[in-house]
């Protein structure tokens, strides 16, 4: 499927007079209505179906506060009702494929889907797959990127009719001629893909035994919500050659919804723009009532101008674009050097760099490169120019296999570099050694091993974005009191601390009398100031 | 405070009178190269150290106009004077003479200038002379070197002799009376002289004046154990230039400084007053209003300022994907009881191989930043540390699609992966460099150590338009992309395997390049019968035959250009 972005005119103009240009995604859950997906799943303790809604709940709520004008639907199969509007058995229309909105929000959270649990054996994959692309290609939008994700907790189904389970694959493979993805979620820790539904997944994308990539329901939303985005499509050129790759997003930064304004009059949401004004016009008492004509002036009539050795060095907006380009967009391998990632050089946040060549042998040398990068421990130093016209920098690659790509991380140049070395000169110890006390490091090894975490709760949860959405949740969907998200920046658990690192830290505190030392400056200081004041008086 | 940057007063002194000497020598091997110097001198004074003042005073010249009444000494400024474009014009004007020369007397004027400028206690002086150091012996003898040594050591100037031949090596039989004497200088007034060559490649680059550092002192604070720290920036990418002001050039010609005017509009295009506006954010496709006391109510706290450790984590589990941020931070301790507990910890880190997840807040109530303290201790030469480096949110994660290429590595035929082997191999810089490697490979890429070419075009680009305002926007200079290349030692040694690789690997798509040769012979045929039908219905001599005429001199004019430009690169870069 090609990867432009469709730019989509945002319709029903009585509401939305604004003309959004957005890239809008279509979901569409397909799940398991079986009787088995009634058990709990031991992780959470809820029951799978109740696991795929609340997931689907989360997306959809996630979408509602960035304001996306995305589709979404739920359609059940093996369910214990028939949609009265569908010619096939144990298919229910839970959710129709439509725009998300407040109702359809509401809609959800207010269903109890376990009336909806089919008892028979009847597991209609194949239709489920058929309604599934009729009911995207009815909704007749331009959209981005369809998804069909599929929840189930079996693993092997259908499987003495080898017939039907033919028809199911026939009709997965054509996913891929419509443009549609399939994403096949399996439920429980025993699931296992090989069985059927990898080969499913395979045929829908056309994808080869490398490229299958298992979904967890635990990454699901993740993967919908925040999913890498290709930065820039560009030529990785290795002396005369080239090899085309992407810069795909590796994070981003924190960001927050976006305030708009409203005018009170009419509820007209405004569109905010800028123009350029002589100086001398704009003042602060900008009265409506005064009627003076002002030309007004638009970017491209505006000159920037540099004032130096008493001259105004002018450019055009044109020309300033110029100056700061480097010219097309390219990365151009300089050399290797052995594998080195030291953090005091950080610069900004990782990017990641996949192949994007079609023809084979072009994706074997960038393949064989990664490879050899990697087991030679080398990496790779390029200068970049990420966008067109935009600025050149140095990065190195460093190979990353399991994901089959390199980071790509920012080397600073000299002029990014503060020499901190006569400040900090007194920090210095190359010879008399670092003024380590064993007791003190033994105590701080212990506290080490005590409050230490691994990766997968590292990471936590922005409080002041996650207060925010929770607000404007509750004041959109009319909610007295809007949820308390647990600030996660904190330290996770105040009890344990004490009861496990406190006496540690009590002796610290002894070896260390480091409070005493700040009160006695305090107090210094508090005495100090008073002379000051005189001082100053008397002068 | 920091305390103020001192202010320098600098005397530029240039000789351009070749005397005995052939004019072109002189031109080619001396003055061009102390023109650049004395114009890139000056310009970085008007782009970093506007504040300073400068003196002009140029020796061997026909014009004789100095306060001492010297022959063939051009004083081009009265006084000292804060560096403008014009300078750097007059600079660039200069002309080479036969003229005899003497700079011992340039001297002397150019104290006098640098004495009747205004001396604040806090001044550094400065006498910067630029010489090929050829003048008859006679010329040199009329003066006592103790004398004029005397005169620079009174008013403690710093004296920068900079001359065409590398002669602080030699021994003194082997320099002629005027290097014998600038060297002697030298010694008696504590200065070092300088070749042209080592002052073009120390010009070439513009550097702004380092910042003073200024920590942000704080508490590093684990489970109510409080250790005294400052944190510095290390790494930052905040350069930039002093924000563009704007003007428009109004129907008279006149220049009318403009402003940005920031409004919100309907969809008649009229402009509303905050009056009547509300503010809020959209929700699934509704207007939600979010007033500045709900604002206020609700908003999320972080607390007062701290740096607060949250947990440990192991230091390989930490990794780059984690890491954001605008830059790198280092923490020391501050204070001297925190010197113990401080690298007691780190020393504890260090040895179990881990770091310490902390929450900052910068100032009371800003929102929160997760971070990471590296331990960084036992690098020579460099202060002991803890390294901060911001850690990104969950929100801010992206999934990353998994397309490992294991399978596919498998098919490398056994001379695919040869070539491919040793195209590494020839591209790797080498660890420990000797000293016969040439200058090229001395590049080793390490952050910090190459200069940023975009910035220094900027620099190029606008002093080039400050000196001609109607001039286009010149590509990049040569000696500026270069930083960025291969070292010609290895793009050498690479050459061969990346032929093989060219040989051994499918690089055209067989099936395009077809339909794109056919199509290519298409348009081929049809573009020459259409100039067929052309050139028959022009019967007489048409536009296109005159073209090649016009482009050649276009050419000869760009390479002329271009030759230009050439000089100045290999210049800066061979030096």
């Amino acid at each position: 499927m090609s990867e432009q972005i469709v730019i989509n005119l945002y319709d029903e103009p009585e509401n939305d007079k604004k003309v959004y240009y957005d890239a809008r995604e279509g979901i569409l859950f397909l799940i398991d209505a079986t009787q088995s997906m009634l058990h709990k799943d031991p992780n959470c303790n809820h029951s799978y179906i109740d696991e795929c809604l609340k997931v689907y709940k989360n997306i959809m709520a996630q979408k509602m506060s960035w304001n996306k004008a995305d589709y979404m639907g739920i359609i059940l199969f093996g369910s214990s009702k028939s949609d009265p509007e569908l010619q096939q058995k144990s298919i229910f229309v839970l959710k129709k494929f439509e725009k998300i909105s407040i109702d359809h929000f509401k809609e959800i959270e207010n269903c109890d889907i376990s009336e909806y649990i089919g008892s028979g054996s009847d597991y209609p994959l194949h239709d489920a797959l058929w309604n599934a692309t009729l009911m995207i290609d009815k909704a007749k939008k331009s959209i981005y990127i369809s998804k069909v994700i599929l929840l189930t907790c079996q693993d092997n189904p259908l499987a003495t009719d080898q017939s039907e389970r033919h028809r199911i694959r026939l009709k997965a493979a054509s996913y891929h001629d419509v443009g549609v993805k399939l994403n096949v979620v399996g439920l429980g820790k025993t699931w296992n893909p090989d069985l059927f539904y990898k080969e499913l997944e395979m045929l829908a994308g056309s994808l080869s035994d490398d490229e299958y990539n298992r979904i967890c329901i635990e990454d699901l939303e993740e993967c919908i919500v925040r999913p890498s985005k290709a930065v820039s499509t560009l030529p990785w050129r290795i002396g005369s050659l080239e090899i085309s790759v992407s810069i795909r997003s590796v994070s981003t930064k924190p960001k927050y919804p976006k305030q708009v304004k409203m005018n009170k009059a009419d509820n007209e949401i405004l569109q905010s723009s800028t123009y350029f004004a002589p100086m001398s016009f704009h003042s602060d008492d900008d009265d409506d009532d005064d009627d003076t004509i002002v030309d007004n002036y638009t970017s491209s009539d505006v000159f920037k101008y540099q004032e130096y050795g008493q001259q105004k060095i002018v450019f055009s907006a044109l020309e300033l674009r110029e100056l700061e380009s480097t010219g097309n967009k390219r990365i151009e391998l300089i050399c290797f050097k052995p594998l080195k990632i030291d953090p005091i050089h950080h610069l900004s946040a990782p990017k990641y760099i996949t192949c994007r060549e079609k023809l084979k042998d072009k994706k074997l040398v960038f393949a064989s490169i990664l490879n050899k990068c990697h087991s030679k421990n080398l990496m790779a130093i390029c200068s970049v120019v990420q966008r067109q016209g935009g600025k050149l920098n140095l990065f190195s690659l460093i190979p990353n296999i399991e994901n089959g790509g390199f980071y790509m991380w920012q080397i600073p140049f000299l002029e990014h570099v503060r020499d901190l070395n006569e400040h900090l000169a007194n920090f210095i110890y190359n010879d008399p050694p670092f003024p380590v006390d064993e007791d003190g490091k033994s105590i701080w090894q212990d506290i080490l091993k005590k409050a230490f975490q691994n990766r997968d709760t590292l990471l936590c949860q922005n409080p002041k974005l996650q207060v925010l959405l929770a607000n404007i949740e509750a004041l959109a969907l009319d909610r007295e009191d809007p949820k308390k998200p647990k600030d996660e920046t904190l330290v996770p658990d105040d009890e344990w601390y004490k009861k496990n690192v406190k006496q540690m830290i009590d002796e610290l505190k002894d070896i260390y009398p480091l409070e005493e030392a700040a009160s006695k400056r305090k107090k210094k200081q508090s005495t100090a100031q008073p002379k000051k004041v005189t001082k100053a008086g008397k002068t | 405070m920091p305390p103020k940057a001192t202010k320098e007063l600098r005397v530029f002194v240039i000789n351009v009178g070749s005397g005995t000497r052939n004019i072109d020598d002189f031109q080619k091997l001396y003055l061009d190269k102390a023109k650049y110097i004395l114009k890139r001198c000056i310009e970085k004074k008007i782009f970093l150290d506007p504040k300073h003042e400068i003196g002009l005073v140029v020796l061997g010249t026909d014009v004789t106009e100095n306060d001492l009444e010297f022959d063939n000494i051009h004083q081009v400024t009265e006084n000292i004077q804060v560096p403008t474009w014009t300078l750097v014009k007059h600079v660039t004007n200069l002309q080479a003479t036969a003229s005899s020369s003497n700079w011992i007397k340039a001297i002397y004027v150019a104290l006098k200038i640098l004495d009747r400028g205004f001396v604040e206690k806090s001044c550094v002086q400065t006498l910067m002379l630029l010489n090929d150091f050829n003048e008859e012996p006679t010329v040199i003898e009329e003066f006592d070197v103790n004398e004029v040594a005397n005169e620079i050591r009174e008013r403690d100037v710093r004296f920068i002799p900079i001359g065409e031949r590398d002669i602080s090596q030699n021994s003194l039989s082997a320099m002629n009376s005027s290097e014998k004497f600038v060297m002697k200088l030298c010694e008696k007034t504590d200065n070092q002289y300088f070749t042209l060559d080592d002052a073009v490649q120390q010009t070439s680059f513009y550097r702004q004046r380092p910042t003073k550092p200024i920590g942000w002192g704080t508490t590093l604070d684990f489970a109510g154990f409080k250790i005294p720290i400052a944190k510095y920036l290390k790494v930052t990418n905040s350069w930039k230039l002093p924000t563009w002001k704007k003007l428009v050039k109004s129907d008279y010609n006149k220049e009318v400084k403009v402003n940005r005017v920031h409004q919100y509009t309907d969809r008649y295009r009229e402009s509303h007053t905050f009056e009547n506006i509300i503010s809020g954010y959209m929700y699934g496709g509704v207007f939600v209003p979010y007033t500045d006391t709900t604002k206020t109510e609700a908003e999320y706290k972080s607390g007062e300022k701290s740096f607060i450790i949250r947990n440990f984590a192991k230091r390989n589990e930490v990794y780059l994907d984690l890491w954001t941020g605008n830059g790198s931070y280092v923490v020391v301790p501050s204070g001297q009881e925190a010197i113990r507990p401080f690298y007691s910890l780190v020393q504890a880190m260090v040895d179990e191989d881990m770091v310490a997840i902390v929450r900052k807040v910068h100032y009371s109530n800003l929102a929160p930043r997760m971070g990471i303290l590296f331990p960084y201790i036992n690098v020579l030469d460099q202060p002991g540390c803890l390294v901060f480096v911001e850690m990104i949110f969950t929100e801010d994660r992206c999934l990353l699609h998994r397309m490992p290429m294991n399978s596919l590595v498998k098919q490398l035929s056994k001379e695919q992966d040869e070539a491919i082997d040793g195209f590494i191999d020839s591209m790797t810089l080498p660890e420990s460099r000797c000293a016969s490697d040439s200058d090229e490979i001395e590049k080793t890429f390490d952050a910090g150590t190459v200069h940023n070419p975009g910035i220094q075009h900027v620099w190029n680009v606008l002093s080039r338009r400050a000196l001609n305002p109607d001039s286009e926007i010149p590509p990049m200079e040569s000696y500026l992309s270069k930083l960025v290349m291969t070292p010609a030692p290895l793009k050498e040694k690479s050459l061969p395997y990346l032929k093989k690789i060219e040989k051994l690997f499918q690089w055209k798509d067989t099936y395009e390049t077809k339909n794109k040769l056919n199509d290519k012979k298409e348009t081929d045929v049809k573009e020459t019968k259409e100039k067929l039908q052309d050139d028959s219905k022009a019967g007489s001599k048409n536009i296109a035959e005159d073209a090649p005429e016009v482009q050649e001199t276009m050419d000869a004019e760009l390479s002329q250009q271009f030759i230009d430009d050439v000089d100045l690169d290999n210049l800066a870069m061979n030096m």
